[in-house]
């Protein structure tokens, strides 16, 4: 493990003007990730800035109904508060589907969503990795891929995000507030993570020396009626290999207005636009959840080990959609 | 002052739901483990394992290394301490990959190749993943498949012979009315428990000291002993906390690597292995390609049972899944057939984890079962009651005890077996399908001699020493719950001391035989030391013997004038405990254990 410098920060601009000053440093919020990768060489930081206590946790409501989620929220702290429960139960239910009690209490809203991929090819530093080491190939193709993507990959890299909340976040439109020494910026959540294409080692589109500050959730209503199901291969303290956030409005057996997002199944937090727009307006059944669905994985390109994740998203869409409307229904 | 252990009768403890004795100690974090123990001066040592499946390593380049920070020695096979592994331990022969760094041998990935020595355990890690090792690879096969051509019967071991059989298999399947044939398969599976292997060992006053997570503080300061040459009064093992065993706590790389650096270094050395590097360096379960062909008549009464299992092991040492012969004390059949065979490949060295045998054999044999009961349309339990030996099928011998069909009939109740649907798939309860099925299963039922010592304070409380260890088993409590049961006593006023090797020679954390062995010899030391208490000894005011100079291993009896303490002492050593071949079945003998008191 490389020897690395560590400094507490108090105030943002002296977050950034500490990382603009020394290419080798990096943020640490939780550390719950980028600890573990500094210890198995993944990540070679010479320098750490924690940025745990700058005053960005706080969770609030904004005057338009929405909230503003500060990036240093713990998990935990994230998944309990009301208003997070009220407006966006799919979200604190996503929140606390991941990792541990213990885990959730460090883990932060920022760190949430730099999280690198859990692909066991990225965290061995012994063999290739294009997301680690550009270039260098990727083993998971050809190897060891029963978790890894079946939507937007290619053929330099197949591992899969695995934020739960960063499902949430993208089913409710969320945007990433952030900092540099230029000012502050926006990104929306759905340009937040770039394409895997042939640079699979460039994950976000934050502006070099960025500190995320936090994510503002606009106003939804629909979000008020959603759900988040995780599905993984043993009932806790795993990573999804399949997972939704959904939001049904149904009137009159109609569907007004839905919200669908994937987990476990690409390099980013899935927003499945097409299956909402094929549900928007239509009736809400389970034959439409179906189609819905189809519709959405009929870009799916599977592996020969994970070809099980088509059948079982599609029907996560069509349990949770259904469970959505019975009880809108009741 | 006069002490009667009847004073506060509490009976009846053991059984009973009790708090662990160290619970809060381990939840709070107080409880320290092999990883934690603070020393002086202590450095730490990292183990760089090979990369290649098969080759010879031809150079290490350790000047770039030694240059970085902290960094005290690079340990590997052209300059470390000769070992001697000729000997024969508790379980057997030394696993040759105990003997680190004496060769240039590489006989698959994740062997040992070198100890890198540094100040702190993050300068050793980053001097270790820095360290160039180069190879001559050579041409390695680390396939295992069924009917692998270099397939080999291996020879009888302690723990029953490879083939066993009876009659003509071939015969009576040919003249069966129903006729299974089926193949199964199980892959490897690692026993990797929560707690890392760790050991840190020093120098104490001219003995070896090492604190250590195992199953056994006796075995592992028998064998390092043997691996160092030294005297066994030399070396003390203890293993206060055990974070999980599973089988794969034994002796095992990290203490002989931890012993060495710390005789190189002259100064108290940690080895802690990774998650990572315990998947080559501890031990593993086999593979499995296992057949099983059963052929029965019109009632379902066996007349072949057929079995034949292949497993895997490693180049340097003959480890044997014995998955095959569980079927030797479970059902009976006209004739029977059961092998194991092995292969050796380019792979780690496999172990005993959890069940070794009997969980992979036990899961093909009771499928067949199943698929002749589906064939002949007898209902599962009835098929086996009616194959129920009453001795030993292939040995003949009587079983001590038995029960199987009662346990059949008491789960039978229990499930509403009776009034099952026992189509698959057809019974949904909210988003769950639930299903009804059974299977048995057979294990050895042995105990080891141990040795115990209890001590009646001054101040009315009672000490219990024994080598036992408590791998999170909750073994320290039960033994608590025993001592405190036979000396009439709440058992808040019993103290067990264990897990350390100068307590004298104890049974293992192993083969479900520990607490089973321990309880047997606390009970007995129990009984002498009431038995004295009653005839009138009287515990002196300076009261218990002290802690500190606890018995040599060979001087197993400790009395002190004035101060009653009992000990109860059996044989030495340890002899295998299964004897499956011959009476051992579904509970059978128990050999008994502490039962000679000195």
């Amino acid at each position: 493990m490389k020897e690395f410098g560590y400094q507490r920060v108090l105030e943002v601009s002296e977050a950034i003007s500490v990382l603009g000053a020394d290419p080798d440093a990096r943020f640490l919020g939780g550390g719950t990730n980028l600890v573990d990768l500094m210890k198995t060489g993944v990540e070679r930081p010479g320098h750490l800035v924690d940025v745990t206590e700058l005053p960005l946790d706080r969770v609030e409501v904004t005057p338009e109904g929405g909230l503003r989620i500060g990036a240093t929220v713990t998990n935990s702290d994230l998944a309990a508060h009301p208003e997070v429960r009220r407006r966006y139960p799919a979200l604190a239910q996503a929140v606390l589907a991941g990792a541990s009690g213990q885990l959730r209490n460090m883990a932060t809203v920022g760190g949430n969503l730099l999280q690198r991929t859990r692909c066991g090819y990225f965290t061995d530093v012994a063999g290739p990795c294009n997301k680690r080491l550009p270039g260098s190939g990727c083993p998971a193709i050809e190897g060891e891929h029963h978790n890894h993507a079946i939507l937007g990959a290619s053929e330099h890299c197949v591992a899969t995000h695995p934020s739960d909340m960063g499902v949430a976040l993208a089913a409710f439109d969320a945007v990433v507030r952030y900092e540099t020494a230029d000012g502050p910026g926006e990104l929306p959540l759905a340009d937040f993570y770039l394409p895997v294409g042939d640079t699979p080692h460039l994950e976000t589109a934050l502006p070099s020396g960025a500190l995320i500050t936090g994510v503002t959730l606009p106003p939804a209503p629909v979000a008020a009626h959603s759900r988040y199901r995780k599905v993984r291969e043993r009932a806790s303290y795993a990573f999804a290999i399949g997972s939704i956030a959904a939001a049904l409005d149904v009137r009159d057996g109609v569907v007004h207005e839905v919200r669908l997002a994937f987990g476990a199944v690409a390099s980013r937090p899935w927003r499945a636009l097409e299956a909402e727009r094929a549900l928007t307006g239509g009736p809400a059944t389970a034959e439409a959840f179906a189609a819905a669905a189809d519709a959405e994985l009929a870009a799916a390109e599977a592996l020969p080990h994970n070809g099980y994740k088509v059948p079982l998203m599609r029907n996560l869409v069509v349990a949770l959609l259904t469970e959505l409307t019975e009880e809108a229904t009741r | 002052m006069t002490t009667t252990t009847g004073a506060t009768t509490t009976t009846g403890a053991f059984g009973t739901a009790r708090t662990r004795v160290e619970g809060r100690e381990k939840v709070t974090g107080a409880a320290r483990y092999a990883g934690d123990i603070p020393l002086p001066d202590l450095a730490h040592g990292w183990m760089v394992l090979s990369t290649v499946a098969r080759g010879r390593i031809s150079s290490i380049e350790s000047e770039p290394v030694l240059a970085m920070p902290g960094v005290l020695a690079v340990i590997h096979h052209q300059n470390a301490p000769r070992v001697n592994l000729d000997y024969m331990g508790m379980i057997g022969k030394p696993d040759p990959i105990l003997g680190v760094f004496q060769n240039d041998r590489v006989p698959f990935m994740g062997w040992p190749v070198a100890l890198v020595l540094a100040e702190r355990p993050e300068q050793a890690r980053e001097a270790a993943e820095a360290l160039v090792v180069r190879y001559e690879q050579e041409p390695h096969d680390i396939g295992f498949t069924a009917g692998h051509p270099d397939m080999y019967t291996p020879p009888d071991s302690p723990f029953g012979p490879a083939v066993a059989s009876k009659g003509d298999v071939e015969a009576e399947l040919a003249a069966s009315t129903f006729v299974v044939d089926s193949e199964y398969t199980t892959p490897e599976e690692h026993h990797n428990p929560m707690e890392p292997h760790a050991a840190t060992a020093h120098w104490d006053g001219g003995r070896l000291e090492v604190f250590d997570s195992n199953q056994g503080s006796m075995m592992v300061a028998a064998e390092l002993a043997q691996i160092f040459s030294l005297d066994a009064e030399s070396v003390r093992v203890r293993s206060e906390h055990v974070g999980g065993g599973f089988g794969s706590k034994t002796t095992r790389p990290h203490q002989v690597a931890a012993a060495m650096a710390a005789t190189v270094l002259q100064r108290p050395v940690r080895v802690v292995m990774t998650r990572r590097q315990m998947f080559s360096t501890i031990g593993y379960r086999s593979p499995t390609a296992q057949r099983v062909r059963l052929g029965a008549d019109e009632s379902g009464r066996l007349r072949a049972l057929d079995h034949r299992s292949e497993c895997v092991t490693s180049t340097v040492h003959e480890f044997v899944e014995r998955s095959a012969s569980v079927g030797r004390v479970m059902y009976d059949a006209d004739a029977h057939y059961t092998s194991d065979r092995v292969v050796r490949l380019d792979v780690p060295t496999p172990t005993f984890m959890r069940a070794p045998g009997e969980a992979p054999g036990s899961f093909a044999l009771e499928c067949a079962l199943d698929e002749l009961a589906e064939k002949s349309g007898i209902d599962p339990i009835e098929l086996r009651v009616r194959n129920e030996p009453d001795r030993g099928p292939v040995s003949g011998l009587p079983f001590s005890s038995r029960n199987l069909v009662a346990c059949y009939e008491e789960g039978a109740r229990r499930f509403g077996w009776a009034d099952r649907d026992p189509r698959p798939g057809v019974r949904r309860e909210g988003r769950w399908l639930l299903g009804t099925g059974m299977a048995a299963a057979s294990f050895h039922s042995g105990a080891g001699p141990s040795t115990a010592a209890v001590t009646a304070e001054a101040d009315g409380t009672f000490t219990v020493r024994i080598n036992a260890a408590d791998i999170g088993t909750g073994a320290r409590t039960a033994i608590n719950l025993v001592a405190a049961d036979g000396l009439a006593v709440d058992p808040e006023r019993v103290r067990v001391v264990m897990a350390d090797s100068d307590l004298g020679p104890a049974m293992l954390a192993g083969g479900s035989m520990g607490t089973r062995s321990w309880a047997w010899a606390v009970a007995i030391a129990v009984s002498e030391l009431r038995e004295r208490l009653a005839l009138g000894g009287d515990i002196p005011p300076e009261g218990s013997p002290r802690a500190p100079t606890p018995p040599k291993p060979s001087a197993p009896s400790r009395k002190r004038s004035g101060t009653p303490s009992a000990r109860s002492s059996p044989r030495w050593p340890w002899t295998s405990p299964a004897e499956r071949s011959g009476c051992g079945g579904c509970s059978a003998s128990s050999r008994r254990a502490g039962s000679s008191t000195r």
